[in-house]
C-alpha cells in the first residue's frame, strides 16, 4: 500500500518537479534565471493578467459562495411546490456539458449587452448549480430544532444563516469555494467566446499563446498559475476533504 | 500547518505585489526611446515619393530601415517593424530613399539604442519643423580608447571646451533631445569611429543623482522582508499577537505605499539603460569607466562627475545608515510589543 501511495505521488509531483527544472535550464542545459527576470522583471503583462485573473476568480467564488448558500438553505430547509423538480434540474444541469450551454449563454449576454467584458465571464460562473447541490447535501446535516431554537430566541432567516447554519458547515461552505475559485482560475472556452480583444483574456487562456521560441517563459509562467490553487489545496485541505465526503455520503 | 502555509504564502503574495510594480517601472524604464518622422502619402499611386537618408540605420549586416506600427499579442503600444530590403531603394540621382507610394509611413528616425525587429518603443521628443520646438544645450563627453585623432573635425553648432589625449569635451547648441549616441555619432566624421564613445553629461548627472533613490527603494524593500521575519517568531502562539499582526501588515502596507511612491520618482535616462536586462551591471560599470578615464585626463572639466560621485557616495551612506537604523527600531518594536502583548495577556489570566 506504501508502495502504491508512493508510486501516485510521484506520477502527481514529478511533473511539477519536472517543470522547475525545465525553467531553471537555458538553451544549452545550464543554469539560468532569465526566464524568471523576463517574467517576474521585464514585462508587466504576465503579473498584470495573474492579477485580473485572480480578481476575477475571486469574485466568481465569492459570488457562487453566496448564491449557493442561499439556494443550498432553500432547497435543505424549506418546503415548496415543485421543489423537487427544481432540484432534479439542477442535477441535469449539474451533469451538462458546458459547450451545451456556451452558445445560450453567448445570446442571453449578447442581449444583456455584456459581451466583451469580465461580467460575461463572472455572472455566468456564479450560478454554476454544483455549490448550491454541495450546500443542500451539507444544509441537510443540521437539524431543525437549532433552527427552530434560534427563531425562538428571535433571529431571522439571515441571521440563522449567516450566525449558525454556515459556520456549522464550514467544511461545505470551503468547497464550495475552493471549487468556484479553480472553476474560474480556470476558464479557456468562455473567454474565448466571450471576449474578443486578446488584451482581456486571463493568464489561463493567454498562457497558450507565449511565443513558441519561448517555451520556457512558458513554463515560468505554469509555475505563476500554480501558485493560487496550491495555496487553497494546502491551507483549505482538511475542509476540502470534509466537504466532498459530505456530499458523497447523502 | 495552516499558520505555517499562510505564512509562507503572505511573502509570496508581498514578493508577487512587488513584482508587478517592479515590472511596470522596468518595463517602462527599458523602452527604446525613439524619434520618428511621417512621411505622408502624396496621392501618385504607383509613384514612389522620396525621403532622406537621416532615417537608414547601419550595422554589420547593411542598412536598415524601420517603421512605427501597434504592437499586437500580448503588447500594448507602438513597436518597430523593419521594411523589407525589397521595398525601398536609394535612388543614385537624388540620394534619397524611394518608398512605394499608397500610403504613409511612420519613419524610425534614431533610437536610444540600435532597434531590434518587434521590440517596444515609445515615441518622444518634438519634431523640429513645429512651434512648439525649443532648441537643447548641452555638453558631450566624446572618448577615444585609443587617442583621439589628429584631425577632430567638430559637430555643427558645437565648441571644444576642453581637450586631452583620449577625451574631447564639447558644449553642444540646438540638438535633438533626448540624447541618443547613435544620433550624436553622426554628428561629425570623427565621432562615428567604433571605438569612440559619446555621452551626454547632463544624462550622466541625471542618472547618478537616480543612485541614492534605488538605496532608498532597497530599503522601502527589506523592510517588510524583515517585518516577515520577525512575525515567523510569533507564529506559534499566533492568536495572542492579534494586534501586532495587525500592526505588521498595516507597516508592511506603508512600505508597498512608499515603494510605489519611490518608484514614480525613479527616472532613468535612456541612453544608459542596456540592451538586454536592467540587471546587467557590466553594462553601468563599462560606461561609467569610460567617463571617469576621461574626465580624469581632463584637468579642468574632470572634476565635475568625479565630485558628483563622492556626493553621490555621501547620501547613499546616510541612506543606508537611516535603512539600518530603521530595521533595528523595528526588530526592536516588535521584540517589545511581544513581550508587552504577553505581560498583558497574562494579567488578565491572572485577573479571569
Amino acid at each position: 500500500m506504501r508502495k502504491v501511495s508512493f508510486i501516485l505521488t510521484a506520477v502527481c509531483v514529478v511533473p511539477f518537479v519536472y517543470i522547475l527544472i525545465l525553467s531553471l535550464r537555458d538553451l544549452e542545459g545550464g543554469f539560468t534565471l532569465e526566464y524568471y527576470y523576463e517574467v517576474f522583471f521585464a514585462q508587466s503583462q504576465y503579473l498584470v493578467r495573474f492579477w485580473k485573473s485572480l480578481a476575477m476568480s475571486v469574485c466568481i467564488a465569492a459570488g457562487q459562495v453566496f448564491v449557493s448558500v442561499m439556494a443550498g438553505y432553500g432547497f435543505a430547509k424549506y418546503k415548496f411546490p415543485g421543489k423537487n423538480v427544481m432540484f432534479f434540474a439542477l442535477l441535469i444541469l449539474m451533469i451538462m456539458p458546458l459547450q451545451v450551454t456556451l452558445v445560450p449563454n453567448y445570446i442571453i449576454l449578447d442581449e444583456m449587452g455584456l459581451l466583451d467584458t469580465y461580467y460575461a465571464l463572472i455572472l455566468p460562473a456564479i450560478f454554476v448549480p454544483l455549490g448550491t447541490f454541495i450546500m443542500t447535501q451539507s444544509f441537510k446535516s443540521v437539524p431543525n430544532e437549532v433552527i427552530e431554537a434560534a427563531k425562538l430566541d428571535g433571529c431571522n432567516t439571515m441571521t440563522v444563516i449567516c450566525k449558525i447554519v454556515a459556520p456549522m458547515n464550514k467544511s461545505g461552505l470551503v468547497c464550495t469555494m475552493l471549487l468556484s475559485f479553480l472553476d474560474g482560475w480556470n476558464l479557456v472556452e468562455q473567454p474565448l467566446v466571450y471576449l474578443n480583444e486578446f488584451a482581456d483574456y486571463p493568464i489561463s487562456v493567454a498562457l497558450a499563446s507565449v511565443q513558441p521560441e519561448e517555451p520556457t517563459v512558458q513554463l515560468v509562467c505554469c509555475l505563476l498559475v500554480v501558485l493560487p490553487p496550491l495555496f487553497l489545496f494546502s491551507y483549505c485541505n482538511q475542509e476540502l476533504v470534509e466537504g466532498i465526503a459530505m456530499g458523497g455520503e447523502k | 500547518m495552516k499558520k505555517n502555509v499562510l505564512y509562507l504564502f503572505s511573502l509570496i503574495l508581498y514578493l508577487l505585489i512587488i513584482c508587478t510594480m517592479l515590472s511596470h517601472k522596468i518595463e517602462t524604464e527599458m523602452y527604446t526611446q525613439v524619434e520618428v518622422s511621417y512621411r505622408s502619402y502624396t496621392g501618385h499611386i504607383g509613384e514612389p515619393f522620396s525621403s532622406s537618408t537621416d532615417v537608414l540605420f547601419e550595422d554589420e549586416e547593411g542598412l536598415h530601415l524601420y517603421e512605427l506600427t501597434e504592437c499586437s499579442g500580448w503588447y500594448d503600444g507602438y513597436c518597430i517593424q523593419e521594411l523589407p530590403a525589397t521595398l525601398w531603394y536609394i535612388d543614385d540621382n537624388t540620394g534619397k530613399i524611394k518608398l512605394p507610394n499608397g500610403r504613409n509611413y511612420i519613419l524610425v528616425e534614431s533610437a536610444s539604442r540600435f532597434p531590434k525587429e518587434g521590440s517596444e518603443v515609445v515615441v518622444v521628443g518634438i519634431p523640429k519643423r513645429t512651434v512648439d520646438y525649443v532648441p537643447f544645450t548641452d555638453e558631450y563627453l566624446v572618448y577615444y580608447p585609443d587617442g583621439v585623432p589628429k584631425e577632430f573635425m567638430l559637430p555643427e553648432n558645437s565648441k571644444i571646451i576642453e581637450q586631452s589625449d583620449t577625451a574631447v569635451f564639447l558644449d553642444m547648441e540646438d540638438i535633438t533631445y533626448p540624447f541618443f549616441e547613435h544620433t550624436a555619432k553622426q554628428l561629425s566624421v570623427s565621432m562615428s569611429e567604433e571605438n569612440c564613445r559619446v555621452f551626454s553629461m547632463t544624462e550622466a548627472e541625471a542618472f547618478l543623482k537616480e543612485i541614492p533613490l534605488l538605496a532608498v527603494l532597497a530599503i522601502f524593500l527589506v523592510l517588510p522582508v524583515l517585518i516577515w521575519m520577525c512575525s515567523g517568531v510569533l507564529l506559534r502562539q499566533a492568536s495572542r499577537y492579534r494586534r501586532l499582526w495587525m500592526t505588521n501588515i498595516g507597516m508592511v502596507v506603508i512600505s508597498i505605499l512608499g515603494t510605489a511612491g519611490i518608484l514614480g520618482k525613479i527616472d532613468f535616462p535612456a541612453s544608459f539603460m542596456p540592451v538586454s536586462s536592467i540587471f546587467d551591471f557590466s553594462h553601468y560599470m563599462r560606461a561609467f569607466a569610460c567617463i571617469t578615464n576621461a574626465q580624469s585626463s581632463l584637468e579642468e572639466s574632470g572634476q565635475t562627475i568625479a565630485l558628483l560621485i563622492d556626493e553621490i557616495k555621501n547620501e547613499i551612506a546616510i541612506v543606508l545608515g537611516i535603512g539600518g537604523f530603521a530595521c533595528m527600531v523595528v526588530i526592536v518594536f516588535e521584540i517589545v510589543m511581544a513581550r508587552i502583548t504577553i505581560t498583558h495577556v497574562e494579567k488578565r489570566k491572572h485577573v479571569a
